[in-house]
Formats: structure tokens, C-alpha cells, sequence
């Protein structure tokens, strides 16, 4: 088979961050000429076409979550679609993260990749000897891999820091993998599969899907968050991998995550499912909920005496429900202070956080972690006189000494969250994210004197002596494209006002001119009809007057003022200058590169997209 | 926003790792008291199945009114399963959900299925495509008269150690579809020919099962 059209990791990711652009589909034709001539040297002789999902029926983006593009090129040679799905970009898309990924469980999205990809071919009438390409970024790569894997959606699918498969999930989708798995574990129910070794189900996953690891590449940043992630049970990386460091300074969270064993994994996967479940019924609030028994969507942007009044309000269901969830969540927080030094000293040596705030941030876990433990032993004593008296409210006294303790516990808590943060840490954190996004990655890819900044190509100029100068190569193309239909609409604009000129000035000069020339022939010629003039000198008795001839003499004054020419010539030249910039602008950078770096041809090119 | 989150979710890894779940004890015991109200069937023992299920008198014989958490769809519940509450899914938007629900310790053929709707997907084409795919071998639909206003597709396949029965269930003017799977296979230690006698009753339950499977068209509701 010959080459795909779209070739080498750079061009596929710039392709797959075009999807984030909410371009229109002209938009996103133009941007695949101009970057397909970027990378190739050459024009992209091919017919596009363009199909976004959200251009078919009008429930299916909003009921999938699905966000994709289609795009159909046709060389006459080779006809072939890329299909760009988006990744996770907000809050929703994390959740479905967690849900997919940790608890091994819907597959919605692969199954509205399929849909997507089927209508796709559909609508650009291609049969299935036509290759279709899956491109995806994070959480797409897992949907388009289950849908290769599971519905043969696709030929090949190329990702960027993808979220890794899950064997659970594929457990439950691909029915011949759920039946060798049961013949090679020798189990009957779908339920036992959780039972199973975790090392054990990854390797036969491996083995299984061997054949068809060829039909998928990935490019994997170390310092990705989801990939550290996917270290947890439930993953596996399948494909061909190659793994960049895309940000040198710090060594990647995996480890980290790699240390902790596999049992307390296990343990957290079950909590993942509890909080899917209840997210999956009620939204993240109720996931929280789940967590610690209280519903913090209510008071989360409550403070102090409103707070108070929340909880007085709420109080006989939060205390019970607190009663209840309290444990288990305070077991939680006291593993972390127990490992506090461990885990804050090794994010600080790691670089990822400074030291003045890992001793803040263990110092306020502390805080928290006791006003947790004096928050669960009023409770323990308030609930247990509750159930004897059979009723919601206590001896008054009593119950406000209680709800005085437990407001000033919560407020202790909210003040050492607010300390922690005051120091910048979750700030400092924000780095982790972009490792996870193609931009850094992008950055990290270079190829001789070609590199990345942003989407945009940089290219290094070393001919000259002294310090390299790098040129963003993509910006200088955007301005010399864009500079002449800019200046061609100038060149428009002058003349359209020269045209004015002469039609509301020399032209209505005339016409005026001939309206008077046409009166003064009419009172000339028939001067009997002009009679009534003599009106004023009397009717009757003597009205006996004629007009027997007129006679005008006429002057008419030259229009004055109405010449331009000079602001005319001005401006023309202020384009003609426009042209002469841009052209020594292109002359300026093509001198810093030889002549074999064909950046001249890209100049010449950009303008015929 | 997204940002915080993805905070939030590595300080959560830390914070929820070494977590235990001490209250399930409680739970369950309790869930095993109110349990005494409902019939002596593994589907009202279960307490996440219970949740399902709409009246504790049978539609008929074995079965139970089941009514999905979407409110996409009804069925008859057979008595004897349990749904696995770790692989069932809904998403918040109730626009798919898979039940996935088996026959516990039996005698003859241990059945899983799947009951799977998405809001999203109507061309019955793409669903036979999923289903196809899903299967991984050719399968023919047959079309099956229900008692309902709706279209009912069943196709069969073979593995080597195992059977499976497989569905589409559509309706005009209701959004949706919904895929079934269901699979039966012996187990190797137990008598083979005596399971495997009973796995041609089975399937003919199964196909008559999936009959009780109705799609509800918001409308009606």
C-alpha cells in the first residue's frame, strides 16, 4: 500500500489540535492545504471534504458527548478519511475519565465513534476499501481503540497521550475476547472476571490482542498525567509506543503512582466504582456525597455564620450521614498524613512542588485530620443519644454547644483548604496538565532545523554567525497569505472612491449644468408660454401684455476643489509600498536559510492554497 | 475549571489510597433483615438488583417487572439473576445504559446478558453492524413477532465453548435502540452432555424473554 497522505507524527498532531479549534469546515480545508504544504514542501493536490458531528441529526452530539471530524481526502491516487476525535476538554470529559477508565465501565462514546464513523462514510459514499484513520488525543484514544477492537471501526488509529485501554471494558464489549478469557481462566459468570489476577488478565490481554497492536501508534509523553495513571490495574498499553519527555525538568508522576501497591489500588478502583455510580445517577455532587455524607453542592460557596445556618438547618440528616461516611473517609486522610513526608518529599524532589509548600501543605493535612477526628467523636456521642430519645432534636443546650463545636471544626478545615491553597501549590501542580496536551508535545518534536512552538512550525536559522535565529515559519506565511488579499482589498477600496469622486462630483456637475442649459433653451424657444411672468404688473382691466421673445446670458463657473489626483497617487502608493514590505520581509527570512531549504517555494506556495 | 480537577484527581489518588470500606458489613446486614419482606429469589436477595425491580408480584411465572433507571425500557426480570452492580452503567444524562445480569450457581448453563440502550444510535443498520462486530463472527437476523408495537431482531452464534443469542430492539418514533447479548456456556466440570442437552431449552427462553423487552416512547410515559 502506498504512503497514508497524512504522514509522520508531526502533521498527525497538528491535525489532531485543529480539532480543538472550532474552525468551520472551510476553515479546517484551508488549514490542511496550508499544513500539509508546511510539512511536505508542496501543494495538496486532493479533493476535502469535511463532515462534523455536529452536522448530523441534532440529538446526537448532545446525547453521545461525542465531538469529532470527519475528513475525506481524494487524491484520484489514493482516497482516504481521517476521523479527528476530541478528547477530554472539561469537567464532564473527567468524569467519564474516572468512570471509563478506572471502573472499566461504558463504552457510549466508542459505540458513537462507530455511529460517527459509519454516517461519515456514508455521507462521502466511500466503501470499506477505503482507509479510515483514527486520530485522537487523551480520552478519544480509548474510544477509538475500543472501536477498532471491538466494531473494526477503523484501519489504523494514531494518539497523542491517550488514556490506555482497560481490560474490564473490553471485557464486556469484545464477546470473543469475554470468551477466552473464561476458557483461558476457566470461569463461567462475567462477575468473577474482578476476581482474577490483575497481572495475569493484562497479560493475556496483551497476548490476545498481539495481531492487531500493529494497526495502532501511539506517542506517549512521560511526563503525562494519564499516562502515570494508567499504571493503576485495569490498563493496557497496546500498539506501537513511542515515549517522549516532553518536559526534562521534572521525572514524570508514574513512579510515584507505581510505588503505591497493588491492593490499595485495588481498594481505591473500588471507591472509583461507588463514586461512578453514585455520580453516574445523581452527578458529581452526589459522587462527593458518596465520599463524605454530605451534599457539598449545598454549601460549598457558603461561609461562616451562612454556613452555620446551612448546618443548623441540615443537622439531624448530616450528622447521621457523617456519622456514617466519616470513618472510612478519615482512614483515608490519615494513610496520607502517615505518608505525608513520603509523598509531599518526593513531589518536592521531584520538582514538582517547593519546600516551603510541602511543609504548609503537611502541616494544614495535619489540622484537618484532627479537626476530622474531633468532628467524628461528637458525632459518635451525638448519634448515639439520638437513636435512645428517638428524636431529631436534642435538649437545646446541649445540641448547641454540639453544632457550635462541629460549625468551628468545619471552619478550621475550610481555613487550613484555604492556607494550602494560599501557597500555590494546586497552581504549582498545573504543570502536570500540560504535559498531558499536544502542544508540549508538539514542542518536544524537531526534526533538523524544523520544531514547534505552539501549532505553529519554527524553523532555525543557522547561516548567520552568532546565536541561531529561530522563525515561526507558519506565522510568516499567515502574514504573506493574508497580506495581499488585504492589500488587493485596499486597492478596491481606492478605487471605488476614485469612481465616487467622479460620479457624485464631475458627473453630477454636468448633469446640473445640462438641467439649467435645458431650462434656458425651453424659455428661449417658446417665450409666449412664459406669460404669467407678467402677473405682477396686473390682470384686469389691462391685461393686454405679451412676450413676444427671452433672451439669457448664461455663465456657468468651473467646478472648483474637485481635484484628488494627488490624494489619489498617495494612497495608491501606500499599497504598492505594502506589496514592496511584504515582498523584503519574505526576501529577509528566505536569506537566512539556504537556498536547498526550499523556504522560498513555501512562500510561493502559501499564496496558491 | 479542568485544571483543579485534574488536581483534585491526583490529590484524591492519595488521599482515597489505603482506604477501607468498613461500613459494608453494616450495610449488608441490614439489606439481609429487610430482605425477609421480599420473595425468597436470588433477584430480591440482591439488594442493587432489587432496586430494579418494580413489585414483588411476578409478571409470570419466574419473572419480575424489571423498569431501567433511564425509564427507556421494561422487562421481565428472571428470578434466579443477580445484576453486577461493578459493570452496570448509566450515564448522568440517562442516554445509555448497560445492565449486565447473570444466572447464579446453576445446574445447567450459566447465562450472562446484556442489556444495553443508547438514546443515540437509531439506524438499525449501525446497531446489527455493532452487534456484528461485537460478536466477531457473521450472524443473520431474523425478524421476530412481538406483543409489542416495536421490532424485534434475533440473531444466534457459535463459539467453540460457547452459545450466544443476540438482539436489536427498535420502535418508530422512539429514539434509540437497544442491544442485547446474551451467552451460555457449560462448565467444564460439570457433566457436559447433561448441560449441553439443556442449552436448546435455554435459548428457546431466551428468545421468548426477549419478547418481554419494551421500549417506552416518552410520550406514553
Amino acid at each position: 500500500m502506498s504512503e497514508d497522505i497524512i504522514s509522520g507524527s508531526e502533521f498527525k498532531t497538528r491535525l489532531i489540535d485543529l480539532g480543538y479549534k472550532d474552525l468551520s469546515s472551510e476553515e479546517l480545508k484551508f488549514n490542511i492545504r496550508q499544513i500539509y504544504m508546511e510539512e511536505n514542501g508542496e501543494l495538496l493536490k486532493a479533493d476535502i471534504k469535511i463532515l462534523k458531528s455536529s452536522d448530523i441529526e441534532s440529538d446526537f452530539v448532545k446525547d453521545s458527548g461525542y465531538d469529532g471530524i470527519a475528513v475525506h481526502i481524494d487524491t484520484v491516487e489514493k482516497e482516504e478519511v481521517y476521523v479527528i476525535s476530541e478528547g477530554t476538554q472539561d469537567l464532564p470529559d473527567w468524569l467519564y475519565n474516572i468512570k471509563a477508565m478506572l471502573a472499566g465501565q461504558t463504552i457510549k462514546q466508542a459505540q458513537a465513534t462507530d455511529v460517527f464513523v459509519q454516517e461519515a462514510k456514508k455521507h462521502f459514499n466511500v466503501d470499506d476499501n477505503v482507509e479510515v484513520n483514527g486520530m485522537s488525543h487523551s480520552l478519544a484514544h480509548n474510544n477509538n481503540t475500543i472501536a477498532l477492537l471491538s466494531f473494526n471501526t477503523f484501519d489504523n488509529v494514531y494518539s497523542v497521550n491517550g488514556a490506555q485501554l482497560n481490560y474490564y471494558q473490553l471485557f464486556n464489549t469484545d464477546f470473543r475476547f469475554n470468551d477466552a478469557v473464561k476458557n483461558e481462566f476457566s470461569f463461567n459468570n462475567d462477575d468473577e472476571v474482578y476476581n482474577l489476577s490483575p497481572q495475569d488478565l493484562h497479560d493475556f490481554a496483551m497476548t490476545y490482542y498481539k495481531d492487531k497492536a500493529d494497526r495502532i501508534d501511539q506517542v506517549i509523553s512521560t511526563d503525562d498525567p494519564l499516562y502515570a495513571v494508567s499504571v493503576v490495574r485495569g490498563f493496557f498499553t497496546l500498539g506501537s509506543i513511542t515515549m517522549v519527555d516532553t518536559n526534562p525538568d521534572v521525572p514524570g508522576l508514574r513512579e510515584l503512582i507505581a510505588d503505591i501497591p497493588d491492593n490499595v489500588i485495588k481498594e481505591f478502583q473500588e471507591l472509583a466504582i461507588d463514586f461512578a455510580v453514585a455520580s453516574n445517577e445523581g452527578g458529581t455532587n452526589e459522587g462527593v456525597k458518596e465520599l463524605i455524607g454530605i451534599d457539598v453542592g449545598a454549601f460549598k460557596d457558603k461561609e461562616g455564620m451562612e454556613l452555620a445556618g446551612h448546618i443548623i438547618a441540615n443537622y439531624d440528616t448530616m450528622v447521621r450521614a457523617l456519622n456514617e461516611k466519616l470513618p472510612p473517609l478519615l482512614d483515608r486522610v490519615q494513610t496520607v498524613t502517615a505518608n505525608s513526608n513520603e509523598i509531599f518529599g518526593s513531589l518536592e524532589e521531584a520538582g514538582y512542588i517547593t519546600e516551603r509548600q510541602k511543609e504548609v501543605t503537611i502541616d494544614h493535612l495535619t489540622r484537618i485530620e484532627k479537626s476530622l477526628i474531633d468532628i467524628e467523636n461528637i458525632l459518635k456521642d451525638n448519634v448515639n443519644l439520638r437513636d435512645k430519645l428517638n428524636n431529631p432534636f436534642l435538649g437545646a443546650g446541649n445540641e448547641i454547644v454540639t453544632i457550635l463545636r462541629l460549625a468551628s471544626n468545619l471552619v478550621e478545615i475550610y481555613m487550613s483548604y484555604m492556607e494550602i491553597e494560599k501557597t500555590g501549590i494546586l497552581k504549582r501542580l498545573e504543570s502536570i496538565k500540560d504535559s498531558h496536551g499536544l502542544q508540549e508535545m508538539l514542542s518536544s518534536m524537531s526534526d533538523g532545523l524544523k520544531s514547534y512552538i505552539g501549532a505553529d512550525m519554527i524553523y532555525t536559522s543557522t547561516s548567520t554567525k552568532g546565536e541561531p535565529i529561530k522563525v515561526n515559519i507558519s506565522a510568516a506565511l499567515r502574514m504573506y497569505q493574508k497580506s495581499i488579499p488585504i492589500l488587493e482589498a485596499k486597492s478596491t477600496k481606492i478605487s471605488n472612491f476614485e469612481k465616487a469622486i467622479k460620479d457624485e462630483l464631475d458627473e453630477s456637475y454636468k448633469d446640473e449644468k445640462r438641467k439649467v442649459q435645458d431650462e434656458i433653451n425651453q424659455m428661449e424657444s417658446s417665450p409666449s408660454s412664459y406669460r404669467f411672468l407678467l402677473s405682477k404688473h396686473g390682470y384686469y382691466p389691462t391685461f393686454n401684455k405679451e412676450i413676444k421673445s427671452i433672451r439669457i446670458h448664461e455663465i456657468f463657473y468651473p467646478l472648483e476643489n474637485n481635484d484628488f489626483e494627488e490624494h489619489l497617487e498617495e494612497l495608491k502608493k501606500s499599497v504598492e509600498s505594502g506589496k514592496l514590505y511584504i515582498e523584503k520581509y519574505r526576501n529577509a527570512i528566505e536569506d537566512l536559510f539556504e537556498e536547498e531549504e526550499n523556504v522560498s517555494q513555501l512562500f510561493d506556495l502559501s499564496r496558491r492554497i | 475549571m479542568k485544571v483543579k480537577f485534574i488536581v483534585a484527581l491526583f490529590m484524591t489518588i492519595f488521599v482515597l489510597g489505603g482506604c477501607n470500606m468498613n461500613n459494608d458489613n453494616e450495610s449488608k446486614s441490614s439489606s439481609a433483615n429487610e430482605a425477609k419482606e421480599f420473595p425468597e429469589v436470588t433477584a430480591f436477595q440482591d439488594e442493587f438488583t432489587r432496586e430494579f425491580l418494580e413489585s414483588t408480584e411476578p409478571t409470570r411465572e419466574g419473572y419480575y417487572p424489571f423498569l431501567s433507571k433511564t425509564g427507556a425500557y421494561k422487562m421481565d426480570f428472571p428470578e434466579g439473576m443477580k445484576i453486577n452492580d461493578k459493570s452496570y452503567s448509566i450515564d448522568p444524562d440517562k442516554n445509555s445504559e448497560v445492565v449486565i445480569f447473570s444466572s447464579q450457581n446453576s445446574n445447567g448453563p450459566f447465562i450472562d446478558h446484556h442489556v444495553e440502550y443508547y438514546s443515540f444510535i437509531n439506524d438499525p443498520q449501525h446497531g446489527r453492524d455493532q452487534i456484528e462486530g461485537r460478536v466477531g463472527v457473521e450472524i443473520n437476523f431474523e425478524e421476530v413477532s412481538t406483543n409489542y408495537d416495536q421490532k424485534l431482531e434475533i440473531a444466534e452464534y457459535e463459539y467453540e465453548n460457547s452459545s450466544g443469542i443476540v438482539s436489536l430492539i427498535t420502535k418508530d418514533g422512539v429514539e434509540g435502540q437497544i442491544q442485547t447479548f446474551s451467552s451460555l456456556r457449560c462448565s467444564n466440570d460439570m457433566e457436559g452432555n447433561v448441560c449441553k442437552g439443556q442449552i436448546e431449552d435455554e435459548k428457546a427462553e431466551i428468545k421468548n424473554w426477549l419478547k418481554s423487552i419494551q421500549l417506552i416512547s416518552k410520550e406514553s410515559e
